[in-house]
C-alpha cells in the first residue's frame, strides 16, 4: 500500500514538519554551493581516478623493474666486493673481509635506493 | 545525467537535504560540508536513468552514511585526542532557540529519516522504503512509531 503523508493539508504534524523543513542556512543569508563547481569537481575526481587506474599497470612494472634491478645490483655488489679489501677490517681474514665489503657495498646500495625511491615516484 | 539536468536537480533537491542535514548534526558548516560531498559521491557513483524520488532517496542515503562516517570519526578523535583534557567545552554553531530542530534531535536516526521524507519530501511508502533501506511493509509501522515519538516528545516539551 502507497500513501504519501506529505499531502495531509490538516495533519497538525505534516505542518510543523514542513514548518521545520524550512532550510536555517537560507535565513542565515548562506546561498547554496554552486552546482556548476561540485559538477566539475566531479567530472575532476572521475578523472582523476581513470587516469589511476590506468598508471597502475605501470607502477606495478616499474615495481617489479625495480626489484629486479635491485637483485642485479647486489649480485654485482658480491663481485665488486671479491675483488674489495678493506683495511679497518685487517684483522679478519679475506674471506671474512671480503664477507664484509659485500655487506658495507650492499648496504651502500640500499641505502641509495631508499634515498632515491621518492623521487622516482614523484614523477 | 548532463549538467543542465544536474543543475536543475540540484536547486530543486539542495535546500530541503541541507535542511535536513543541519536538523540532523546541530552544525551549518558540517551540513554543508556533507551536503557537497553527498552531490559528489551522487554525480560519481549513482547508477543512471534513475527517477527523481529514486535519486533523493539516493543523496539521503549517502548523507546518513557520511554522518555516520563523521560521528564515528569525531568519537575516535575525542578518545584519544589529548585537547579534549584541557579545552573547554564547545557549544555547536546552532541557534540554541530553535527548539523545533532540538525535538527533532531526540528522536532516533532512523525515525528522523523516515518523517523527513515522508512529510518533507513527500515520498509514498515504496519510495522511503527504497531511500531508508527498509521493508516496505515494515513503513507503515516504523511511521506510526516514528510519529508517536515524535508527538511524545512534542508533549514533553
Amino acid at each position: 500500500m502507497s500513501h504519501n503523508q506529505g499531502s495531509d493539508a490538516n495533519d497538525p504534524m505534516a505542518a510543523w514538519m514542513r514548518q521545520l523543513a524550512i532550510d536555517p542556512l537560507e535565513h542565515s543569508h548562506r546561498p547554496l554551493p554552486d552546482p556548476d563547481l561540485l559538477w566539475m569537481r566531479a567530472q575532476l575526481l572521475n578523472r582523476q581516478v581513470a587516469a589511476e587506474r590506468s598508471l597502475r599497470v605501470v607502477r606495478w612494472f616499474e615495481t617489479l623493474l625495480r626489484v629486479l634491478a635491485g637483485f642485479a645490483a647486489s649480485l654485482m655488489a658480491v663481485g665488486i666486493a671479491k675483488g674489495l679489501h678493506i683495511p679497518a677490517f685487517g684483522f679478519l681474514n679475506s674471506t671474512q673481509n671480503q664477507t664484509m665489503a659485500s655487506l658495507v657495498v650492499a648496504l651502500v646500495l640500499v641505502a641509495v635506493a631508499m634515498v632515491a625511491s621518492p623521487v622516482w615516484s614523484e614523477d | 545525467m548532463n549538467q543542465t539536468a544536474f543543475r536543475e536537480f540540484y536547486l530543486k533537491a539542495a535546500p530541503a537535504l541541507r535542511s535536513y542535514i543541519s536538523r540532523n548534526c546541530g552544525s551549518y558548516d558540517l551540513a554543508e560540508d556533507v551536503m557537497q560531498e553527498a552531490f559528489l559521491r551522487f554525480l560519481r557513483t549513482a547508477p543512471t536513468g534513475m527517477e527523481e524520488p529514486a535519486m533523493k532517496g539516493y543523496l539521503y542515503r549517502t548523507a546518513d552514511s557520511l554522518l555516520v562516517d563523521h560521528w564515528r570519526r569525531e568519537k575516535r578523535s575525542k578518545r584519544w585526542s589529548l585537547e579534549m583534557i584541557f579545552r573547554k567545552e564547545q557549544t555547536p554553531d546552532r541557534n540554541p532557540s530553535d527548539d523545533m530542530a532540538e525535538a527533532f534531535c531526540e528522536l532516533k536516526p532512523q525515525q528522523r529519516s523516515l518523517l523527513w521524507l515522508a512529510y518533507v519530501e513527500g515520498f509514498d511508502h515504496r519510495e522511503i522504503a527504497e531511500a531508508a533501506g527498509v521493508k516496505e511493509n515494515s513503513v507503515k509501522v516504523l511511521l506510526f512509531r516514528a510519529r508517536k515519538a515524535l508527538a511524545a516528545v512534542l508533549e514533553g516539551k
